[in-house]
């Protein structure tokens, strides 16, 4: 940000008059161009840019299929990143409303970049796939339309290059909430409510933002780290071991091999897997505290996290019931029963087996599994287990107050008391997500005219609109977890693409785009009237 | 016992009860006070020196004499002021002080640097005792006053004997012979028409008297069943008013698994009640809206509490719900003057926050005493001292003592076991004797033991 190195803080001594020029360097910052979004989005096309240089040297060590195309289109990124940081600054300080622009803008800027990459290399046949793989990348969705052609001749570049776009968008994703929109009400559970902010305006590099960035940046580097450390140590090559990492503890799914994590047939493997979604699902501040030992007793104490592990134990106890055959239950079938569980509920959505294949009843269980979601400020996605926790009280209140009409009674998370400011917003987001699911369903029937029996179809269209809302991926029936979405029409995949990109950014940034632009364009059909008006009467 | 000098910093409920209770003990009070009206009040009944300001001024504090206190009770409302007006008191060299706080914060252990800081001596907080006070009076429905002696081993239990109880009629001595050779309780003192006696063993117990019972621990069932008193520990209390009291009462009696509903008029403070008392059901309106009590299912709770500012409220309220049926209705009255009215009026206890601190602070006063109880209707004290080596007590038996009529050992303690005091019981010293005698004596009873 510093605009010239000769820059004299406040209150020392100037250097003598005719050697330095304060004017300048005021003249200088002028210059630079004042813009929240061009200066984010900039910046995030720069780290693109440095995420594809080293898939381009990746992909030069595994026989250069891609690496010219990486190279170019990593090129340009960072000349545009370079130029942002160059020509482009942020303001002060920054309303919400432009905030949210600003963060939709990104993210819009790195899958347009993405969308480039895919073309370029010529990954995917058609440039709408490649949006499309692009989409699911950085909301971290495990549909692929790479999946069933022979991921094994794809250029390692373009395969680092996708499990990479996962790795930035779970933190992405995690920055945007915890950091950027806390007033959001999904921010960080550990925190009282009413400390967090409720400022109509935002200072992106006050101290506090600052220290909470770097804290989830070392969770998540440290949860990427132990997990390369581990698929390593379990047999994989390295390469497999670090996309496999990033997709795993971004909670993407994205994988090189058809049949995910099963390809590999090893147990301890699928273990690891488990404990890195598990963990990836988990609300990072929480894992923060744990790891610093102050307050590792105090883990358990976290009403959101029992519930999470509650959640998951539950639900696959009774899945195992369900799928129990007579025989009983064979370590293969806990630890497919366990992973499929985890695996949802941290809306990463590897597998390893094809649970489309189980009764209904379990069916059941896991598609509301991929509609509650992870824990808040996880790197997961999905309505979340805070927000139900916090319906679930809020319902029994209502009732309450049907018996005793004068009764005065809180919201409660735990022991936490919840603000009804909170609460409202959480009631509207429910209203929105159940919108969406139902939209998108109808949406997807409506494009959906594949398979023989029409009876598929709306079990597909919804799951998949719940799966996607929630950036899991595969879903049931047509759009579960060995069949590619390929199968679908171009049409149903927009629209699972839109759940993607809704379903990651909690709507709010990509509605205040399209309100932007609503208002823009007003504005400039109002001044082009009056420039005709002042045309007339002259 | 020589004559102290106290300054009273604060002249409300608890500083002008206090202050009234000292200086009937002849003890010579300085009262200290920002409240012209209120100053005004005491300087009408008692016969002590007013001073009008802060307490934190050390200008006013010279004024009402503070080189030559030896104890500083501040008991404003305002913990603040409180621990200042010590603060100041221990820089001017006085002897002891007593602070009233509050704030739960500020009586936390790690509150403790600030409080030998400002060389606090003694903790009191009222709300907090009256609702220990009105706990035991839960857990012992149908006495009027239960206070706990001797480490938890003795009982005093104050109660109005019911016409049905089995002990009406009988002389203490029969009843005494009854439990030979052992006895488990005793009794202290009885008040009737308005009068106490400490009882020999002569005396008939009549319908309506008024009794003080120094009993054991476990006997404290069997008394209850002689004394014709109902003993269930309550499933439902309604709490009408919500402060501070009605917080802590409410928190302990759900902590014990009674089901307890709050009625609270101030819509703020109903809500952070809400918020900080998990499994409590909190209306918010008026306690006196019978629709309201209703609402609260007061007609179905084994005990109702009023506990706000207001006397005529609080009655009002425990009127109504001893009409709709609720079990026990207790009331807190600020104005003592009101408390004869209300026996039959089916308020079943009335108690005053201020006795309960008052006791703490005259036990602290008195020093050496133990532990102090005082009644409200009855004038009477019960007493805990300690034996010193080489009194009159150290040694001897306590027929062989000739303690004065109006005098009454009901219980020694030794080694953490109490026994209930008898004419053949041998004292020794570091012994810990329950005494029961009336306020003019408790100089003479200190001379015996210590």
């Amino acid at each position: 940000m510093s605009g010239s190195a000769h820059r004299v803080p406040w209150g020392q001594k100037a250097a003598p008059r005719g050697r330095y020029d304060i004017g300048a360097d005021f003249r200088a910052e002028r210059t630079r161009w004042v813009s929240a979004p061009a200066a984010l989005s900039s910046r995030v096309i720069g780290i693109c840019g440095l995420g594809a240089a080293l898939a381009s040297l990746i992909d030069l060590a595994y026989g250069a299929h891609a690496a010219l195309a990486l190279a170019i289109l990593a090129l340009g990124a960072l000349a545009v990143g370079f130029a942002g940081m160059r020509g482009c600054r942020f303001p002060p300080s920054i309303r919400s409303g432009s905030l949210l622009t600003t963060v939709g803008v990104a993210w819009l800027a790195a899958i347009v970049f993405s969308t480039l990459v895919y073309v370029a290399t010529r990954a995917t046949a058609r440039v709408d796939d490649a949006l499309f793989e692009s989409v699911a990348g950085f909301t971290t969705t495990a549909l692929s339309v790479m999946d069933n052609e022979g991921l094994e001749d794809t250029a390692k570049g373009v395969l680092f290059w996708r499990a990479l776009t996962q790795w930035f968008g779970g933190f992405g994703a995690l920055i945007t909430f915890v950091v950027a929109l806390p007033f959001l009400g999904v921010g960080d559970p550990t925190e009282p409510v009413e400390s967090r902010s409720t400022a109509r305006s935002t200072n992106l590099l006050a101290p506090q933002a600052r220290r909470r960035v770097k804290r989830f940046a070392s969770v998540y580097l440290g949860l990427s780290g132990i997990g390369v450390l581990l698929f390593l140590g379990g047999g994989m090559s390295p390469f497999d071991a670090v996309t496999y990492a990033f997709t795993t503890v971004s909670t993407g799914g994205f994988a090189n091999h058809e049949g995910s994590i099963g390809f590999f047939e090893s147990p301890a493997l699928e273990w690891f897997a488990i404990a890195g979604m598990l963990l990836a699902g988990a609300n990072f501040a929480l894992l923060w505290s744990a790891v610093r030992g102050r307050t590792h007793t105090r883990l358990l104490e976290s009403f959101e996290l029992r519930a999470y592990l509650g959640l998951i134990g539950a639900a696959s106890g009774a899945l195992l019931l369900f799928n129990a055959s007579g025989a009983g239950f064979s370590a293969r079938t806990v630890r497919q029963t366990v992973f499929t569980v985890v695996s949802l509920v941290s809306t990463t959505g590897h597998h390893l087996d094809d649970w489309t294949a189980w009764k209904a009843g379990g069916q059941l269980v896991l598609l509301m599994l991929m509609g509650v979601g992870a824990m808040s400020g996880s790197a997961g996605g999905g309505f979340r287990i805070l927000r139900v926790l916090v319906l679930i009280s809020l319902i029994r209140r209502e009732l309450a107050r049907q018996v005793h009409t004068h009764s005065v009674m809180v919201v409660r998370l735990g022991r936490q008391v919840i603000d009804e400011g909170v609460i409202g917003r959480m009631v509207g987001h429910m209203v929105l997500h159940t919108l969406a699911v139902a939209g998108g369903a109808i949406a997807i029937a409506a494009f959906y005219l594949g398979g023989a029996e029409p009876d598929r179809r709306l079990l597909t269209a919804l799951s998949g609109a719940v799966s996607a809302l929630s950036t899991t991926g595969p879903a049931l029936e047509g759009l579960g977890p060995t069949t590619s979405v390929l199968d679908l029409p171009a049409g149903a995949r927009a629209v699972l693409a839109a759940l993607m990109l809704g379903g990651r950014l909690a709507f709010y940034p990509i509605l205040a785009i399209v309100e932007a632009a609503r208002v823009g364009s007003r504005a400039a059909r109002r001044s082009l009237r009056r420039r005709r008006l002042r045309l007339i009467r002259r | 016992m020589s004559t102290v000098y106290i300054i009273v910093v604060g002249a409300g409920e608890v500083g002008s009860y206090v202050a009234e209770r000292l200086s009937r003990q002849g003890h010579d009070i300085a009262i200290v006070e920002n409240s012209a009206r209120r100053l005004r009040a005491v300087a009408e009944r008692l016969d002590v020196l007013t001073v009008l300001g802060s307490g934190t001024s050390p200008r006013i504090m010279a004024e009402a004499g503070l080189d030559q206190a030896d104890i500083v009770v501040a008991v404003t409302s305002s913990d603040e002021v409180n621990l200042l007006a010590s603060l100041l008191a221990k820089q001017a060299g006085v002897d002891r002080t007593v602070v009233r706080i509050e704030h739960p914060d500020l009586r936390a252990r790690d509150a403790q640097p600030l409080h030998r800081a400002a060389g606090i001596d003694l903790i009191i907080d009222p709300d907090e005792e009256t609702a220990d006070e009105i706990l035991e009076l839960l857990l012992y429905p149908g006495a009027s006053e239960v206070t706990v002696m001797g480490g938890g081993e003795i009982m005093v239990i104050g109660a109005r004997i019911g016409p049905d109880a089995p002990i009406v009629g009988r002389t203490l001595g029969e009843i005494g012979d009854d439990y030979e050779p052992e006895w488990e309780f005793i009794f202290g003192a009885i008040s009737r028409d308005g009068q106490t006696i400490i009882p020999r063993a002569d005396q008939t117990i009549e319908a309506d008297d008024l009794l003080r019972v120094v009993c054991k621990r476990r006997a404290r069932r069997e008394l209850a069943r002689l004394l014709g008193l109902a003993r269930d520990v309550p499933n439902r209390v309604t709490l009408l008013g919500g402060g501070r009291t009605a917080e802590i009462l409410a928190e302990r009696l759900s902590r014990r698994g009674a089901a307890v509903a709050i009625v609270e008029r101030d819509p703020e403070r109903a809500l952070e009640l809400a918020g900080k008392l998990e499994r409590v059901l909190v209306l918010e309106g008026e306690i006196t809206d019978a629709d309201l009590l209703l609402e609260a299912e007061i007609d179905a709770s084994d005990a109702a509490i009023a506990l706000t500012g207001e006397d005529h409220a609080n009655i009002l309220a425990c009127l109504f719900a001893k009409s709709v049926g609720a079990g026990e209705t207790i009331a807190v009255v600020h104005r003592l003057e009101l408390l004869p009215l209300l026996g039959d009026a089916g308020v079943d206890v009335a108690l005053s926050p201020r006795t309960a601190s008052a006791n703490a602070v005259l036990r602290f006063v008195r020093g050496g005493v133990t532990q102090v109880a005082t009644f409200l209707e009855a004038d009477a004290e019960v007493l805990e001292l300690e034996v010193k080596e080489g009194s009159k007590a150290d040694g001897a038996k306590i027929s062989e003592l000739r303690l004065p009529k109006d005098m009454l050992v009901g219980a020694v303690i030794r080694d953490g076991k109490a026994r209930i005091g008898r004419g053949r019981s041998q004292l020794r010293h570091r012994d810990h004797v329950v005494v029961v005698t009336t306020p003019g004596s408790v100089d003479e009873a200190k001379q015996f033991f210590g």
